[in-house]
């Protein structure tokens, strides 16, 4: 029995091992991964299983995370900003220090005035999206009797421009289509639902009231006296901090535990990718190894499990609170099903704290259908880059025959998925009342435990 | 300069036009639509007026245009005070039958405000829309034409201002879909299309003084508390302390009902008269007029925060107007409280009238000059080997720029207007 169980640890060990190297490979393949859901969309060529004769698609039930878009707060490299002006004062910057110190200023000043918005990227990735959907799907679009495609947005700026430039993606295959655009609270009940669901005996937190005329502060740094960061770092950085001080020593003294401050520029770093006016500025590749930044990414990916996949420890509440995503897609797919709907497509545009529950629910946050202890998601091969990168979507595409019957396939960033729980009628192709079911059943499932009003 | 017959003719038919509006009185045009003693909150009524014949030569071929958001919901204290007041009163038990019937239809505008507070309605939609065919009716070269097919679109970052840009700009591309938008929102640009004003907290507290002071001296609440409340005055009073506030708040949702439209909810048509309308207008006027309008009290404060948009509408132009620019149009999204100052700081025969804000009412009509998805159209002229050409538009009129001489009725020699603008941009760079 004991053999058996070292066995077993060994092979899990060793998955571990093995999944981690995977890890450093795929962030030394692309080391702009390293900024987990702050990565661009990575598109991959994808592949669609002809649907069973006599099926054509006809309508379209969507859901995309807003594109690439600025950080929220222009105080994300605080620590490297005040860290690089303490030493530089003390004359202990090389010239490698402070090209780098610029850089990661120059990632700051570029947020000033924009934090949170779509970037370009971002709206260069819906449209793109936009455009592979209308060219997979034509006959959605062309069909005289369904024209409408209506919009859904979270109330944040970013996804309504993002919803603005998926349109316009549409429109130029297709510029007949009457698009409807809505935005407003009443709707983030299901577009974006809080996943602050107390468990049962808990007392959720209060809302945090903003008092009235209260002014949000400038963000400008202050400029405080500087202090050492206290700790000890969780990985050798002497490699990356050696070129940027003149005296390596007196620098480590000034700085205390360095790991703030290279987590500052590691997060400063990531945001080049998606700014073009930043394009000049590669500090990942340029100042750190595959090795470091896989450093820097695992508890960020482990991170994002626990919020919004299905993890061990949180699943259930997110499974649970997103449940009226879930329930609009079939709702909308309803009033699409009704004889005389003209509905072409519902496009709904949102957040990664809600797409990614939606794949959670559904079983497929995990592409091997896995649940596990959220501190275990990088060991295991799970990454946020590929999960829940900006415009993650999920796309479900309605078909029907001559008789009436209507098969769904659902679309993980563009790729075909299956799912566990529910056969096919063939490859990613389900009985879209199965399907129906299905989901029904999933949402009670989810609510179970809890016995709570829906 | 000499200015062909028809100019002079359109010139005069223009200051006309505008002195008779003016002296049309707000009393009258009340009574002929009650729904614009709403104001700001009127929607937007479509006015064509004359349209001077375009200079000999000259092709339209760039536009540059701002536009308040449209018809939306109330906001703040005005989406819900009303509704509250409502169901304390009915739950005191201190309602008429009348009161009762006052309660549904303000519960039916409420209803349509839940979770949905300042966003766009349909009706605003449908304006955006409206406005963005006509500008391509009016001057289909501008966007047919391949070598200029990129627009630029700035937008406030509140929901109501884009998705007033997304049904603007879809609208457009409907009629012209080679058109390639390239879409930017962010703080920047809420700063840059409504900035805050000089001294705001002072604006604001002295324009809320001149309405509460104004409401005090001319509004008579006796008919309507009879109407509505029973003959109980101790129970009234503690639940409505405030009558002016209360029906300043009735006032506030009876004036959004027609953007939100719900049609049986009619509160202006069925409990007001047009008078008691007419009087709870003026005060409201001068309210707007001196809160975001060119008032001699605090317009130099107001339009001073307009000096940046004033500047990027001087940048992009610039550029636009290089031969080898691909740009048809700028666009921006914003609200009344960044068009109005624009105006004003432009100086615009009009919209940007300096007067006392106690009498604004007399020839400045806030339904007129800053209702939902009020506007603003510079459309730019071009002649081989002459100098452009710029037209203002403002809701859809021609509009004239004080004191300024223009080439030929409406049209003004664009480096005449820049200049103008710039000195508006120093004199108050200053302050």
């Amino acid at each position: 029995m004991k053999k058996i169980l070292t066995l077993v640890l060994l092979a899990v060990c060793s998955l571990g091992l093995f999944a981690q190297e995977e890890a450093v490979r795929l962030i030394a393949e692309n080391p702009d991964r390293a900024s987990n859901n702050m990565h661009y969309y990575e598109f991959a060529p994808i592949y669609d299983t002809p649907a069973p004769k006599g099926f054509k698609p006809f309508y379209i039930s969507h859901y995309g995370r807003h594109g690439s878009r600025y950080e929220q707060n222009s105080t994300f490299a605080r620590a490297a900003q005040e860290g690089f002006f303490h030493l530089d004062s003390l004359g202990l910057l090389t010239e490698a220090g402070k090209t780098l110190w610029a850089q990661v200023e120059a990632v700051v000043a570029a947020h000033k005035g924009m934090e949170g918005s779509l970037t370009p990227r971002g709206a260069r990735e819906h449209q793109q999206i936009a455009r592979r959907m209308a060219d997979r799907y034509p006959s959605v679009f062309k069909d005289k009797n369904r024209q409408e495609v209506n919009c859904f947005s979270s109330t944040n700026f970013r996804c309504i421009v993002s919803m603005c430039n998926f349109t316009y993606g549409l429109k130029d295959r297709f510029p007949k289509q009457q698009f409807t655009f809505t935005s407003a609270e009443r709707f983030m009940a299901y577009i974006n639902p809080s996943l602050n669901v107390p468990r049962p005996g808990e007392v959720p937190p209060p809302r945090p009231q903003i008092p009235a005329g209260f002014r949000y502060p400038n963000q400008q740094p202050e400029r405080r006296p500087f202090t050492p960061a206290a700790g000890e770092p969780g990985y050798d950085l002497t490699r990356f901090l050696t070129p940027l001080f003149t005296d390596l020593q007196a620098a480590l003294r000034e700085l205390g535990n360095p790991e703030p401050f290279v987590k500052a520029i590691y997060s400063a770093g990531g945001l080049c990718q998606l700014v073009d006016a930043l394009s000049d500025i590669d500090i990942y590749r340029t100042y750190f190894t595959p090795e470091e930044l896989t450093y820097f990414w695992s508890s960020g990916n482990d991170s994002i499990y626990r919020m919004w996949g299905g993890s061990v420890e949180n699943g259930d509440v997110v499974r649970y609170a997103i449940r009226p995503l879930l329930m609009d897609f079939v709702e909308k797919a309803d009033a699409a099903l009704e004889p005389g709907s003209h509905r072409a497509a519902d496009l709904r545009f949102g957040h990664d704290t809600s797409v990614l529950p939606l794949f959670a629910l559904l079983g497929v946050d995990d592409p091997q259908h896995r649940v596990f202890p959220y501190k275990e998601a990088h060991k295991m091969g799970w990454y946020a880059f590929f999960q829940v990168p900006m415009a993650t979507n999920c796309q479900m595409i309605f078909y029907k025959n001559q008789k009436g019957e209507v098969l769904t396939k659902i679309l993980y960033n563009e790729k075909e998925i299956q799912l566990p729980g529910i056969e096919p009628v063939s490859g990613p192709y389900y009985s879209w009342p199965a399907l129906r079911q299905h989901f029904f059943h999933l949402c009670e499932k989810a609510a179970e435990p809890w016995n709570r009003p829906f | 300069m000499h200015t062909p017959l028809h100019f002079l003719f359109a010139t005069a038919a223009l200051l006309l036009g505008t002195a008779l509006s003016a002296q049309t009185g707000y009393e009258e045009l009340i009574r002929e639509n009650p729904d614009r003693a709403a104001g700001v909150h009127h929607s937007y009524e479509y006015r064509p007026g004359p349209e001077t014949p375009v200079p000999d030569g000259y092709a339209p071929f760039y536009v540059s245009h701002y536009g308040r958001h449209g018809s939306r919901r109330n906001i703040g204290s005005a989406a819900r005070r009303p509704w509250e007041a409502m169901v304390a009163a009915r739950d005191a038990g201190i309602l008429t039958p009348l009161g009762e019937e006052l309660f549904r239809d303000v519960d039916a505008i409420h209803e349509d405000h839940i979770g949905m507070t300042g966003e766009l309605t349909a009706r605003g939609a449908r304006e955006h829309r409206a406005i963005a065919r006509r500008l391509f009716e009016r001057f289909p070269g501008i966007w047919l034409d391949p070598a200029r097919t990129q627009v630029h679109v700035q937008s406030s970052n509140i929901p109501r201002c884009l998705v007033s840009m997304a049904n603007f700009t879809a609208s457009l591309d409907d009629c012209a879909p080679r058109l390639l938008f390239d879409f930017v929102t962010g703080d920047k640009y809420l700063d840059l299309l409504a900035h805050d004003y000089y001294d705001e907290d002072a604006v604001s507290a002295g324009s809320h003084a001149l309405r509460d002071s104004m409401a005090l001296a001319s509004v008579d609440t006796v008919r309507l508390m009879k109407a509505f409340f029973i003959d109980d005055p101790a129970r009234v009073q503690a639940v409505i302390p405030s009558q002016l506030e209360f029906f300043y708040y009735i006032f506030l949702y009876g004036g959004i009902r027609q953007c939100v439209e719900t049609p049986d909810a009619d509160i202006f048509g069925k409990y007001f008269t047009v008078d008691e309308l007419i009087t709870w207008y003026r005060c409201y006027n001068s309210y707007i007029y001196s809160e975001m309008g060119n008032s001699i009290e605090f317009g130099d404060n107001i339009v001073w925060a307009a000096r940046d948009l004033v500047r990027d509408i001087i940048g992009r132009t610039e550029a636009a107007l290089a031969s080898d620019s691909g740009t048809a149009a700028d666009l921006r999204f914003g609200h009344d409280s960044g068009i109005l100052p624009l105006v004003g700081l432009m100086d615009l025969v009009g919209p940007g009238d300096r007067v006392h804000n106690y009498d604004a009412s007399d020839s400045w009509q806030s339904f007129f000059q800053v209702p939902m998805a009020s506007n603003l159209q510079m459309v730019f002229f071009r002649k081989a080997g002459a100098e452009p050409l710029v037209k203002i538009y403002y809701n859809e009129q021609e509009t004239l720029v004080r004191g300024l001489e223009s080439e030929a009725g409406p049209y003004y020699r664009w480096s005449v207007l820049k200049a103008h603008l710039e000195r508006r941009c120093e004199q108050f760079d200053n302050k």
